[in-house]
């Protein structure tokens, strides 16, 4: 459901799986018929340091790949969403991991924070978390069909981690149902 | 993947790894090379590709033995190729005068990142346009592409290994740090589609064969084991391929070699135009500088400026004859680039009016659409 083009900029630290998640949206995006580009930056620090992709969601052909003003931002650190929070456009907004970030006031954004981490950990693994993310903020911004978005993560992994991928992206969904259901946000 | 070879789709593929694709369905079964931000996932991707087909892979100590090594490698017969950036890059330049001067068909893949020197090993610079054409010794000619997507560094892999082994000459694509490490869709044809070329043994006897025979515009090609008789030398050669300094038989054998490319230049040459008719001004571009322009020029054309694109595919040899006959129809020229003026100065050459501008840019970040807008409306003005 991309009407122009959509700007998601992931940021996060290293392990995050911050790359893996923007690979997903662009392999899902070019198999929903859509048009996608991805381009990635690092922290200088050689550890310990952050990673970013940006990622744009097209139904035309994507001039230019570069932005510093994303629709949508996913932030999983702190440090991270310091960096970005100001950037995010107007009406934008922004979905941050709710235990490690304190959220700032911004206006003209709307900010969930989500716990992504300990609820994989409940799950089994830290490293789904980012696949929570993932089913959170597609059921939230119906960005492409569920049962794409599922075909596409399962393709990625190994057959044994299959089954944990696709609890994460459910309960993902489901975190949105429940957030949706707060009143918070309609429609 | 059943011959090992990408199949045929759609994929959200990084710029180096569509390289790779490209190169292997093309027919590439040799990689040598060392080490080198931002080329490595070329390199990377290839020790784990080329086995899986039936290839080769070999980390050499330096740049110099992996251009060399697949120079070797060609004349085997087997198609080879290297990546490398700037630094590398320049370290490989007296081989690839060497596969000039022994007509080897070898391609080259250089990644361009900030310079001079080591400069800015993970960010993105197009220093590298005059050496890709100009950095060896000597008279010899090249032919380089300018990819702009990861989509073209697939199709210009298979491109640059035909126009390789069509003319035997070295061929180098020039990409850049953001077109080779960002992912994008690449649409990967059904492979009876994809044409290429291939050497076939010629029909001489193997008596009557003379390697460098400047009875044709590109003699046959045979490789080492063939059955004929060969003679490779960096020296000045006569047909056989033996030392010469007489001076008429090195100015056939010299000229002939450049004719392979300047008589062919009309075919070879590649660009991409949009909004020229009715353009003004031109910007001309290419690499990642080109997409910052698609965006700067769509914006002026929404403010009123008639602004047309003339985007470089190839570098070398460079796509003037259009250029020239837009300019000379009137039209103003602005050159983008991300290093101070490179491709401008060969614009320069073959324009002859006063409205040839550029707008140099340092290597490190790739000029935003504003920046070039700004400029746009500067030069539209005068």
């Amino acid at each position: 459901m991309v009407n122009k083009d959509l700007k998601i900029r992931l940021i996060g630290a290293g392990g995050h799986g911050i790359l893996t998640l923007g690979m997903i949206l662009g392999e899902t995006a070019i198999k929903n018929g859509l048009e996608a580009s991805m381009t990635i930056g690092y922290s200088p620090a050689q550890r310990g340091g952050w990673s970013r992709a940006d990622v744009i969601i097209s139904e035309n052909r994507i001039d230019y790949p570069i932005f510093t003003d994303p629709d949508i931002l996913i932030a999983t650190t702190q440090e991270t969403y310091d960096l970005e929070y100001g950037n995010v456009k107007d009406g934008g907004l922004i979905i941050y991991e709710s235990s490690l970030v304190e959220p700032r006031e911004v206006e003209g954004v709307r900010q969930i924070g989500i716990n992504a981490i300990e609820n994989a950990i409940k799950l089994g693994n830290r490293i789904v978390a980012n696949i929570i993310i993932l089913g959170f903020f597609n059921e939230i911004t119906k960005t492409f069909p569920e049962d794409l978005v599922e075909e596409i993560v399962a393709s990625r992994v190994k057959k044994k981690y299959v089954d944990l991928n696709m609890k994460a992206l459910k309960l993902g969904r489901e975190m949105a149902y429940e957030y949706v259901g707060k009143g918070v946000m309609k429609g | 993947m059943k011959n090992g070879l990408l199949k045929p789709g759609d994929y959200f593929l990084r710029g180096n790894y569509a390289f790779v694709e490209g190169a292997l369905l093309a027919g590439c079964r040799f990689f040598a090379g060392y080490p080198i931000t931002p080329s490595n996932e070329i390199s990377a991707m290839m020790a784990r590709r080329l086995p899986q087909v039936g290839g080769a892979f070999i980390q050499f100590e330096d740049e110099i033995a992996s251009v060399v090594a697949i120079i070797g490698a060609a004349n085997g017969g087997v198609k080879s190729m290297t990546a490398t950036s700037g630094p590398g890059f320049s370290l490989m330049q007296e081989a690839i005068g060497l596969a000039f001067m022994i007509e080897t068909p070898i391609v080259i893949v250089d990644v361009q990142r900030g310079g001079p020197s080591t400069g800015l090993p993970t960010q993105v610079g197009q220093g590298d346009f005059i050496q890709a054409n100009f950095g060896s010794h000597g008279d010899y000619e090249t032919v380089v592409y300018l990819p702009n997507s990861p989509q073209e560094m697939f199709d210009m892999a298979i491109k640059a290994f035909n126009t390789a082994w069509r003319y035997r000459v070295p061929v180098i694509v020039l990409a850049d740090q953001m077109i080779g490490q960002m992912i994008e869709k690449v649409s990967v044809p059904s492979h009876d589609e994809i044409e290429l070329v291939e050497y076939e043994k010629p029909e001489i006897p193997p008596e009557e064969f003379l390697p460098f025979d400047l009875r044709y515009e590109v003699p046959p090609f045979v490789a080492a084991g063939d059955g004929y008789r060969i003679h490779l030398t960096g020296l000045a050669h006569d047909e056989r391929g033996y030392p010469t300094t007489d001076h008429e038989t090195y100015s056939k054998m010299l000229l002939r070699k450049l004719r392979k490319i300047w008589d062919n230049a009309d075919e070879i040459v590649e660009w991409e135009e949009r909004l020229t008719e009715d353009a003004d001004l031109i910007v001309v571009s290419y690499g990642i500088t080109s997409r910052s322009v698609y965006k700067a020029v769509s914006d002026a054309r929404e403010k009123g400026l008639k602004v047309g694109i003339y985007r470089l595919k190839t570098a070398w040899p460079f796509p003037y004859k259009r250029l020239k006959e837009l300019a000379m129809e009137g039209r103003n020229i602005l050159v983008v680039e991300v290093n101070m003026g490179q491709a401008y100065r060969v614009a320069r050459q073959y324009i002859s009016h006063e409205g040839v501008y550029s707008m140099p840019w340092a290597p490190g970040r790739v000029p935003p659409p504003e920046a070039i807008l700004k400029k746009i409306e500067e030069v539209y003005k005068a």
